[in-house]
């Protein structure tokens, strides 16, 4: 495996842990993290969680990592694959805000 | 011991006709963001002058939310006296007492403290009730210390405080009610005062409610994302709902009554309904069903029809989703007609559990005054929102009736009419006689009533160790828990999913109650059944608290608030059961199933509903456990380990947890289907003791008076009850009943109870106590060895027949309930 | 050898449909090419007929319990009106069959999208007494009628009424037509919106004339189940005859949300209690490449040189404009952003990624706006 393949597990199986254990105490999910495959859908089919719920996992999210979900962001909360995304995208992106405010 | 007033003659004219008898309104007291009186609200709602404000009372900074409909300039110590400014910290009291009395005072009944006038109830409406002061047990000071809690900020959180506060500063006697369907709160005491009259238990009824504004409240929908950060615009943009505190009071009295008196008429409660979703915790049903049922129900009720209706008061909150349920649902009642519908949380936000009977009051003030109140704010209307809103200017127009709704969490709705004069044709029907087919209960003893009863009759006592159950270690060591179950526990058909301890008992019990009746409530049949639950603590909403002041900037635990109102084990046991009849959420305190009981056997007996459930249930959360630790509520020592009456005891218990329900439909009904009868339910009698407000009321002579009430509404002497039913506590309030148990019976009738091996189930020892003789009794198993102490009680009760059977409950709050019930 | 054909052979082989046989079953497979197919649902509507499916019918009472020992999802606790997504196992615990249960008030509706063919499946519920319980086999006697995509709602609301929008997803009502009333089933495997109309033969050719008019009224049409296909890997929906024929163990396949561990007793528990207890080894992911050439099933995904993954289900994203499958990956690679290389000369990169993968139109649509 290469160097790049493996800083993205890394990376994404920490997110994927600390999101599963956020979702499931929360959501009082009666399902292991390993029951919970990243790619099921979270609202609807699949999980079929409600509204509620949403606002559960958007609070979840910001609770546990340093990012905000805008109201109405429907994409990221699909699954838990792209609310990783998500969060990856936006901590890059704060990354990349204080870089610029440093230099 | 005193000597009770003897039941007033009122209650020898108890009407063999539904619809002989209208509640008319002769007084009303307002406390609102838009005035003080209904001279000043009438101008602010026809000259569209709103109340809406930044926020003062309460730091908003953390919110969306930033503004609210707060009372202003109003000074309690100009209306009320010195000793209740004195003694009353929490706002949403002050407003009640300051409302009821100009209410009592504008119908010109007199009231002050001391009279104990027991010809007047009160059904009072509340959603945060003392949320006030519940807050400062989580409040820090700037040292981070906890803030002051003590007993007399105890009394004012606890919903059954409301009653007490004004059956001691107005000298009321009669009955006492406090509905806490959240949202709809007041609107659902509007239907319980108006059975009062109607089955002319009263003449007159004070009812109404209060809330003040409540941080936590306002962080749970705050959480929720539910509010605007600007001023509210139902139906239009933008989209989310502000807060509001009030206080809105009516005299209810009997048409004839009123007439003989000669008393100035507002108008009369024509007709009213309430019903349940069954749907969402805190979301209604997207198609309007609740909206558009109720609403048809309660004109059905008061013998119109749509085309009667002048215009509809919407419950228009703001929010995206209730105003287009609502919007769709009042649609399809209006089936294109063009009925005028107006939100006027547009003028003063979201007043909570007083919103209901404050929203009547502007719409009854406007109706007498020739105008329609609009909807402010209004500019173009949401997408799915599409009546006549009266956008922005109330509207010229002469009119003989309206209605009015409101919807809240849990999916409890509710909906009155309200007409100029009493109805000519108000629809008549004979009333119906009302049975008892079918009971459940869960508690420490076991989660099926059988277990329960085997239990009792190998005398067993279900108490044990509290450590473990709870965080901290504290002072006790018993109670009566239950241990965890889940669905599969009871029905693998039954769904907990999401549910709260509480309502999972809750729901347990009742489909019990259901299962013993042959009862199995569908999509198609949902509206035959309704449900009454009576609750001390209701569901435990520590999560929500400590997480909204833990947190600098107030962040909800929205799991947890949307379970923090009571009615939320009302709509888990709908949801899970598909009960979408009639109901309502008492929360008097302790023996609070009792007051369910007589709600649902005042439905049936209207014929409001073909079936009611009627409960209770208590949950004994760490929290509960602590606050009455610190108040010396628990026994302690040998008279835990040992639990029975003890006199020199004045409030120590064993806790116990557990939930008891009963099905009741009428005789008629049960005899059609031929299902069993465990009871017929004959006559309740009612009664409060004001006699302190901080202070206990041991006194026995309320206790009379229900009593009596009871025999005689139900045509039977005291001679001829057989057995009596209670659910003693282990101390010196337990005195009053047995006090009447000597000045009736000589001690001599068997009198039996579960407190002693389930522990004090707060709100429904009573109910499982006589759901367990009865169970008992037709099973033929006689009653279980009592463990009292008092030697009268404990003695082996010999298997003679037993026919009558009369169920009493008082604490030291003050309320007394006695039912009688005939077995067949 | 094929035993059954559509009720509505004739009219649909009219339209222009092809067939073909799958689990001796004759099935629409296309009626205009791929691209047309797929822009009727992304972008309208489409009318296909799923009557391939096995339907049986029990009675409530005794249907229930019977089909929640038979099914890893918690059937027990289906609410009256609700659609419960769940599947059929065999005795290895091996997927037989992707199955919605219907609670439809007085009767419990089985809809099977299966692996066998109906004499089979037949006799997975006759094993279990279901005779007993009041089974009806009604898949010779009525046909389904699927209606999916962004504007699918608009055809069935002039058919059904207004209060068909008020179906909420995975739920069932009865909509009065003509003189009967049918089942509507608001669910699909498209992520456009979606509804299946159960139809007696009786009064299938008519309602299936009114569909067709409506859906080629709002600019979609007809269509086979091949774009079905490519429109459930586009939207994550497993697919019992892409990947379900190749990978059968539910735990790989990531439908552990359609088993309710907490039951026992059900077809195949034992065998997936016993994987679920060992842990699973391997995992189902998406997978995106460009390629000029479709690659075909079965193709192996390398790490340098060592093989790391199989590809078990393709088709060509139109959103996306690229390849897009599913491929099975050891549980310690089952990650979406990882690099790999396809096999053959070509040596074409492939990336892991995030499913669902694209955004459907439907899910901006608050169908409360419209009723």
């Amino acid at each position: 495996m290469n160097t790049r393949n493996n800083d993205v597990i890394q990376r994404r199986s920490t997110i994927i842990e600390g999101l599963k254990a956020e979702l499931i105490d929360r959501l009082e999910l009666d399902y292991e993290p390993a029951d919970l495959h990243e790619d099921v859908s979270l609202l609807g089919a699949g999980l079929g969680l409600d509204s509620l719920d949403a606002l559960e996992i958007v609070l979840a999210v910001e609770g546990r990592f340093d990012v905000k979900i805008p109201d109405g962001n429907i994409s990221a909360l699909r699954s838990i694959n792209t609310l990783v995304d998500f969060i990856i995208a936006e901590e890059d992106r704060g990354e990349g805000d204080r870089e610029s405010t440093a230099s | 011991m005193k000597t009770a007033d003897s039941p007033r003659k009122a209650i020898d004219i108890v009407p063999e006709v539904r619809g002989k008898i209208n509640p008319v309104i002769t007084g009303i007291g307002v406390l609102s963001p838009i005035g003080h009186d209904i001279d000043s609200v009438r101008t602010a709602l026809r000259d569209g002058c709103c109340g809406i404000r930044p926020a003062t009372k309460i730091d908003m900074s953390s919110f969306r939310a930033n503004h609210a409909g707060e009372i202003r300039d109003f000074s309690p110590d100009a209306v009320l006296s010195q000793e209740v400014v004195g003694a009353i910290t929490d706002p949403y009291l002050i407003y009640a007492l300051a409302a009821a009395k100009a209410a009592c005072n504008d119908a010109g009944l007199v009231v002050e403290r001391g009279r104990r006038q027991r010809s007047i109830a009160m059904v009072l409406g509340t959603c945060n009730g003392g949320l006030v002061s519940a807050e400062s047990q989580y409040r820090t000071d700037t040292n981070g210390r906890p803030a002051t809690f003590n007993h007399q900020l105890h009394l004012q959180s606890q919903f059954y405080g409301f009653g007490k506060a004004l059956a001691y500063f107005l000298g009321l006697g009669g009955e006492s009610w406090i509905a806490t369907t959240a949202c709809s709160s007041t609107t659902v005491a509007l239907t319980i005062a108006g059975n009062l009259i109607r089955l002319g238990y009263y003449d007159a009824v004070l009812v109404g409610g209060a809330d003040g504004l409540s941080l936590a409240n306002i962080a749970g929908f705050d959480g929720l994302k539910a509010t605007t950060p600007e001023i509210n615009a139902p139906f239009s943009t933008p989209i989310g709902l502000n807060v509001g505190e009030a206080s809105c009071f009516w005299i209810l009295e009997n048409s004839a009554a009123a007439a003989a008196r000669s008393a100035r008429v507002y108008g009369c409660l024509a007709g009213y309904a309430t019903t349940l979703d069954g749907h969402h915790p805190t979301a209604p049903h997207p198609g309007g069903d609740g909206a558009c049922t109720t609403l048809q129900l309660a004109i059905e009720n008061a013998g119109l029809t749509i085309d009667d209706i002048g215009c509809i008061n919407l419950h228009g909150t703001g929010t995206e989703l209730n105003d287009k349920a609502e919007s769709r649902g009042v649609a399809r009642l209006l089936d294109n007609r063009k009925v005028p519908c107006s939100a006027t949380k547009s003028f003063f936000g979201h007043c909570m559990g007083s919103a209901g009977i404050l929203e009547a009051t502007c719409n009854l003030v406007a109706m007498l005054d020739d105008f329609i109140p609009p909807t402010l704010h209004f500019r173009e209307p949401r997408p799915g929102c599409n009546l006549d809103y009266v956008p922005n200017q109330s509207r010229a127009c002469n009119y003989d009736a309206f209605a009015s709704a409101n919807y809240a969490f849990g999916g409890s709705n509710a909906a009155v009419v309200i007409t100029r004069t009493p109805a000519d044709a108000a629809p008549a029907s004979p009333l119906k006689r009302v049975v008892l087919t079918g009971c459940g209960a869960v508690s420490s003893l076991g989660l099926h009533l059988d277990a329960i009863l085997d239990a009792l009759h190998r005398d067993e006592v279900g108490l044990g160790d509290v450590n473990g159950h709870f965080e901290k270690c504290l002072g006790s060591r018993r109670i009566g828990f239950v241990e965890d179950f889940t669905d599969r526990d009871i029905c693998r058909r039954l769904d907990f999913t999401d549910m709260n301890k509480i309502s999972r008992m809750a729901t347990a019990a009742a489909w019990m109650a259901l299962d013993t009746a042959g009862l199995r409530p569908s999509r198609r049949d949902a509206g035959d059944f309704g449900i009454a639950v009576g609750l001390c603590n209701g569901s435990d909403e520590t999560a929500h608290m400590k997480r909204t002041f833990a947190t600098a900037n107030h962040v909800a635990d929205i799991g947890s608030f949307s379970n923090i109102t009571p009615n939320s084990v009302t709509g888990w046991v709908s949801t899970a059961l598909y009960l979408k009849g009639a109901n309502t959420t008492i929360t008097n305190g302790p023996h609070a199933a009792m007051s369910s009981l007589a709600f649902a056997y005042d439905t049936i007996r209207l014929g409001d509903s073909r079936y009611m459930l009627a409960g209770g249930a208590d949950e004994a959360y760490e929290l509960i456990y602590g606050n009455y630790n610190f108040l010396n509520w628990v026994c302690l020592g040998d008279d835990e380990v040992d639990y029975r009456i003890r006199m020199d005891n004045t409030t120590e218990k064993v806790l116990g947890e557990g939930a008891a329900f009963a099905v009741l439909e009428s005789a008629d009904n049960a005899a059609a289907r031929t299902a069993p009868v465990l009871a017929e339910i004959l006559g309740y009698g009612f009664s409060t003791d004001g006699d302190d407000f901080f202070g206990p009321c041991l006194d026995a002579c309320g206790l009379d008076y229900a009593v009596s009430t009871a025999l005689q509404r139900s045509g039977i002497a005291v001679g001829e009850i057989d057995l009596i039913i209670w659910a003693p506590q282990g101390n010196v309030q337990d005195k009053k009943m047995l006090d009447i148990h000597r000045k009736y019976w000589h001690s001599d009738k068997p009198m039996v109870t579960t407190t002693f091996h389930t522990g004090f189930v707060e709100s429904s020892s009573i109910l499982m106590s006589l759901a367990c003789v009865l169970a008992s009794l037709d099973r033929g198993r006689g009653v279980w060895p009592q463990r009292t102490g008092v030697p009268t009680v404990d003695r082996p009760v010999s298997n003679t027949a037993i026919r009558n059977v009369l169920a009493i409950a008082g604490s030291d709050i003050g309320y007394n309930y006695a039912v009688v019930l005939q077995r067949p | 050898m094929i035993v059954r054909v559509p009720h509505l052979r004739s009219k649909l082989a009219g339209l222009g449909t092809t067939f073909r046989e799958r689990s001796g079953i004759e099935i629409p497979n296309r009626v205009h090419d791929e691209e047309a197919e797929y822009r009727m649902v992304r972008d309208h509507a489409a009318l296909c007929d799923f009557s391939f499916m096995q339907k049986y019918i029990f009675p409530e009472d005794t249907g229930i319990e019977l089909l929640d020992d038979i099914f890893p999802g918690n059937v027990a606790k289906l609410r009256f009106g609700r659609v419960l997504h769940t599947f059929l196992a065999d005795d290895n615990g091996q997927i037989t069959a992707d199955c919605y249960i219907a609670n439809n008030d007085d009767e419990i509706i089985v809809f099977c999208e299966s692996l066998i063919d109906d004499s089979a499946l037949s006799e997975v519920f006759t094993r279990r007494d279901g005779t007993a319980a009041g089974m009806r086999n009604i898949t010779d006697s009525h046909t389904v009628l699927s209606v999916d995509g962004v504007d699918a709602w608009k055809v069935v609301k002039d058919v059904f009424g207004l209060d068909v929008l008020g179906l909420p997803y995975l739920s069932i009502e009865q909509y009065p037509y003509e003189d009967i009333d049918v089942s509507v089933i608001r669910a699909g495997k498209t992520s456009e919106f979606g509804y299946q109309v159960l139809v007696p033969n009786s009064h299938a050719d008519s309602l299936f004339q009114k569909l067709y008019e409506n859906t080629t009224a709002a600019g979609g049409g007809l269509c086979g189940l091949a774009i079905h296909d490519l429109l459930r890997l586009e939207g994550r929906f497993f697919n019992v005859f892409a990947e379900g024929m190749s990978v059968k163990t539910p735990l790989e396949l990531g439908l552990q949300w359609m088993i309710d561990f907490h039951k026992d007793g059900y077809n195949g528990c034992q065998a997936i209690s016993a994987h679920r207890q060992r842990g699973v080894d391997q995992k189902i992911i998406g997978i995106s490449y460009r390629a000029p050439n479709r690659i075909v099933c079965d193709d192996t995904i390398y790490d340098g040189g060592a093989e790391v993954a199989r590809i078990h289900a393709t088709c060509h994203s139109y959103q996306l404009d690229c390849e897009i499958g599913l491929a099975l990956f050891p549980v310690a690679t089952a990650y979406a952003g990882l690099e790999f290389k396809l096999g053959g000369a070509e040596q074409i990169p492939v990336q892991t990624i995030s499913m669902p993968p694209i955004m459907p139109k439907s899910l901006g649509i608050n169908l409360t706006d419209y009723y």
